[in-house]
């Protein structure tokens, strides 16, 4: 990784007269890395990816691309190009005239604007639609066009704003792949919004997940799920059980059970872990932690057995296992390791 | 999160600057400026400035009669060709797509021309020896020619709604058409008959449209001069004669002016107890 | 039976109302054409000698120039005011898009009689000499407001994306405005100034009072109907109404506007 960073946030803000959409916040990334900004609607996700783009004028900081200030250039000016939510391609323009636009304003020879656009159709597979208008194009189809109309400008950040919002579950799951692809085969640094979590999961190498227009965290995926720094982060990346707990002088305790090391201020916290980090019954003898409990709900998902189990002290935990034949009313041990529990304040 | 968006609304309010000069200078202006005259007096023909409300107390006092002739026979056009449009509107709503296309579009032509060409045509048509009166004596319904049909204020509503249709239907029809369907499916599915369906579900919904549709009607009406010149006949004086005889033959701008505003007054007075009436009877029970 | 007799009763309505909107306007044309001096079926003969006498006239020949200058500035001048408003209204707020619309409206909701004497009045009072420049101005109190409803209709279906794309791959406003929104909303308004157009070429009352000398068409027909039965002025009605209902139709396609 070059210690350089392509994009660097420094302090940037927007605010929309007393209402903050994003507060003050600093943020690197590299060149190569792919990076999603995730968060519930309304959180300042969208509005980060548009001050990127130069749609939106931050109203504090600065953001520099390659070490160069670009907070107050147009959009035009910027070495960003966008991927719109529903797209923004040109309803009166053939599909191969909306990918050589761009070329074509910067006043590109016509020789290189064709090959470049004959090439970058067949980079999404998509030379057979060249003579099409948008609207004769389904939304996969359409979706595969923004991206060529975007990539084919070089852009040093790609930006894309809730691209598989529009697209049902099947496709979704193929441009995904699609995307992964072209990352994989053209390089170049990504970024995208989305409220999904697994999508976020699925492509990123680096996420940012916010809510109400603060950073939450700034981490890898595994990172962002296995070490949550955050109740609302735990949450909203995954399912997670908590354990009322109290932490005096760096040591974490829970009344009557157990107590381990963990640095941080005094006060009431929350011990999480995740439902299939959660053992039971044999399994749990062998853990760093241990409850008895009684199993009140068992519930078939098909590739899982979900549990419902009341522990001793009256908490509710909610176990994951690839099989099991408990039933409701069973006494059981449950278990955890300490490897797979994290602090986070309520 | 539009300020990044190529117009905003901080920078590029001016657009809006020369229609409102339009609308000050041409519209706001001038009727201030014909208030204004309304309170002048006339002394040898030459408009004199003053205030005066002897113009109003000499349209009050001369000429109640047209005014409330007028108010009459406007509500009387303005209900018929609103409650006429109602239905055609409703028509072109429902029906299938055939019918109502050619409804819609015989609508949207006849909307934008023709109006001194459509009120000659009835003339013609409505003469002593016009196609009326020769259908009715030629099938046998009257014997002698009705000579009543053209020069009366009967001509007068049957040119006026003729013309005023197509004006009437096209506020209907754009507030039917943003009611979905399924609340009328609902209340059909509650038990409402069709028409207890139209009364309950649609009517109260239109109140904004049927309100615009009648004030149109009414105000063209209660304006008009030209119509009931060609075709109302001698008896048939309606403030919009009088109102234009001042700037013809007899010159008396303020006195036409103070015409003018009662009329207006009259008629925003019509409008508004329509309005109330309206909203009243088809509140929902 | 109830309802079926109740859809009848609807349907022989909305039939009677379009003969009703329709008949007269058809009648003029067939007329134009008929040999007959008198508007009376059968119609005998088939001519076009009407439209001859109509050509033969030195006054049909100036008012049609005359209608033509009204109709062109009005045309063009609505559209570009009225377009420009247009695109402040739809970004305003709700409430206050609908006063504006509201403000706009009124000279429309206004009798052409009330607005031509005010007009006129003020304009006496400024000592503006009458002529085909204050007709284009009056023209553009009751013309505007269509053009503002049909572009804001436009405007508001508009896809902005497409702004921000264009600006995004590297288009400058102007640039984006001249390859991308100027091409999507072409058709509006080219709709919108017919429909300025036919309002305009149709008025006859505020044109009567504030043209001071010459004709346009509908004044022409006046003048024709105070002289006596001339059968050419079918033929200039039917010109009238190739022109004004020529152009809305053609309007209605380009803007798919339906109120």
């Amino acid at each position: 990784m070059n210690a350089e960073p392509l994009v660097r946030l420094q302090g940037l803000a927007k605010s929309y007269g007393i209402y903050r959409a994003v507060h003050p916040l600093d943020l690197d990334f590299h060149e190569g890395d792919f990076l999603a900004i995730l968060g519930p609607s309304g959180c300042g996700k969208t509005t980060l990816l548009k001050m990127l783009g130069g749609f939106v004028e931050p109203s504090e900081g600065a953001i520099l691309i390659g070490g160069r200030d670009v907070t107050r250039l147009p959009p035009e000016k910027r070495p960003t190009n966008m991927v719109f939510q529903g797209y923004g391609l040109f309803p009166h323009m053939t599909i191969r005239q909306n990918v050589g636009y761009g070329l074509r304003i910067a006043g590109t020879p016509r020789a290189e604007v064709d090959a470049r656009v004959r090439d970058m159709l067949a980079l999404v597979q998509m030379e057979a639609f060249a003579d099409k208008l948008p609207p004769q194009l389904s939304g996969g189809q359409q979706q595969r066009i923004a991206l060529a109309r975007a990539l084919i400008m070089r852009p040093k950040v790609l930006l894309l704003d809730e691209p598989f919002a529009a697209l049902d579950l099947k496709l979704r799951q193929a441009m995904q792949e699609e995307l992964r692809r072209l990352h994989a085969e053209i390089g170049g640094t990504f970024v995208f919004v989305t409220h999904d979590q697994a999508e976020a999961m699925l492509l990123a190498t680096k996420v940012v997940v916010m809510s109400r227009g603060k950073v939450e965290q700034v981490g890898t995926p595994e990172e962002i799920y296995l070490r949550p720094k955050t109740h609302f982060v735990s949450t909203f990346v995954g399912e997670a059980n908590f354990l009322k707990a109290c932490r005096r002088l760096a040591r974490v305790s829970i009344e009557g059970a157990f107590a381990f090391d963990d640095a941080g201020p005094d006060g009431d916290v929350l011990v999480g872990v995740r439902p299939e980090k959660v053992r039971l019954g044999a399994a749990a003898a062998r853990c760093d932690h241990r409850f008895s409990g009684t199993v009140t709900q068992r519930i078939f998902l098909g590739a899982q057995v979900q549990y419902t189990v009341r522990l001793q002290n009256g908490e509710t935990f909610i176990a994951c296992l690839q099989e099991g034949d408990l039933l409701p009313g069973d006494s059981i041990d449950v278990g955890w390791m300490s490897a797979d529990q994290w602090v986070v304040t309520p | 999160m539009s300020d990044g968006a190529p117009l905003s609304l901080k920078r590029d309010g001016a657009l809006l600057l020369p229609a409102a000069a339009v609308l000050a200078g041409l519209f706001i202006g001038p009727m201030l400026y014909f208030l204004v005259v309304s309170f002048f007096k006339v002394s040898l023909f030459k408009i004199v400035p003053g205030f005066d409300l002897g113009n109003y107390a000499k349209v009050v006092g001369s000429y109640g009669p047209p005014i409330l002739f007028t108010m009459g026979i406007g509500f009387l056009i303005a209900s018929v060709t609103t409650v006429l449009a109602f239905i055609v509107a409703h028509l072109i709503w429902t029906r299938g797509r055939r019918f109502s296309g050619i409804l819609l579009a015989a609508t949207l032509l006849t909307l934008f021309g023709g109006y001194l060409v459509k009120i000659y045509a009835w003339r013609t048509l409505l003469g002593r020896d016009g196609i009326v009166n020769n259908t009715l004596v030629g099938l046998g319904i009257v014997r002698e020619p009705i000579e009543a049909l053209l020069y009366s204020p009967v001509a007068v509503v049957l040119v006026l709604v003729s013309y005023l249709l197509p004006f009437a239907i096209l506020p209907l029809y754009g507030a039917l058409r943003s009611i979905e369907e399924k609340t009328i499916e609902a209340a059909r599915d509650l038990g409402a008959s069709p028409w207890a369906a139209v009364r309950d579900a649609v009517l109260p919904r239109c109140v904004p449209a049927l309100v615009t549709a009648f004030a149109l009607c009414f105000l063209v009406t209660a304006g008009d001069y030209v119509t009931p010149r060609m075709v109302g006949g001698t008896r048939t004086m309606m403030m919009g004669n009088f109102i234009e005889s001042q700037f013809g033959l007899r010159m008396n701008v303020p006195l036409g002016a103070a015409m003018t505003y009662l009329t207006i007054t009259a008629s925003i007075a019509v409008i508004a107890f329509v309005w109330l009436a309206l909203k009243t009877v088809l509140r929902p029970k | 039976m109830n309802i079926a007799y109740g859809r009848l009763a609807n349907t022989t309505i909305g039939i009677l109302c379009m003969i009703f909107m329709v008949a007269p306007l058809v009648l003029v044309v067939l007329f134009s054409f008929g040999s007959s001096s008198l508007m009376t079926f059968p119609i005998r003969g088939f001519t076009f000698g009407w439209y001859g006498a109509l050509m033969a006239r030195d006054d049909f020949w100036s008012a049609l120039a005359n209608s033509a200058t009204v109709t062109g500035a009005v045309g063009v001048a609505a559209t570009v005011i009225g377009t420009a408003a247009a695109m402040v209204i739809v970004r305003l707020r709700p409430r206050q898009s609908a006063a504006a619309f509201f403000l706009f409206g009124l000279p429309m909701m206004m009798p052409p009689l009330v607005l031509a004497l005010a007009l006129l009045s003020l304009f006496s009072v400024l000592g503006v000499k009458l002529s085909l420049v204050t007709v284009v101005l009056a023209h553009l109190t009751f013309t505007m407001p269509f053009v503002i409803l049909i572009v804001t209709a436009r405007l508001r279906d508009f896809d902005y994306a497409v702004i921000d794309s264009a600006r995004d791959l590297g288009a400058s406003p102007l640039k984006t405005f001249l390859t991308v929104t100027f091409p999507l909303i072409r058709p509006t308004l080219f709709g919108a100034a017919l429909i300025a157009m036919a309002l305009s070429l149709d008025d006859f009352v505020i044109t009567f009072f504030l043209i001071g000398g010459g004709n346009t068409l509908p004044t022409l027909v006046w003048g024709m109907l105070r002289t006596g039965l001339d059968p050419s002025i079918n033929a200039l009605g039917t010109l009238i109404l190739l022109l004004t209902i020529g152009s809305s139709a053609l309007a209605l396609r380009l803007t798919r506007y339906r109120g």
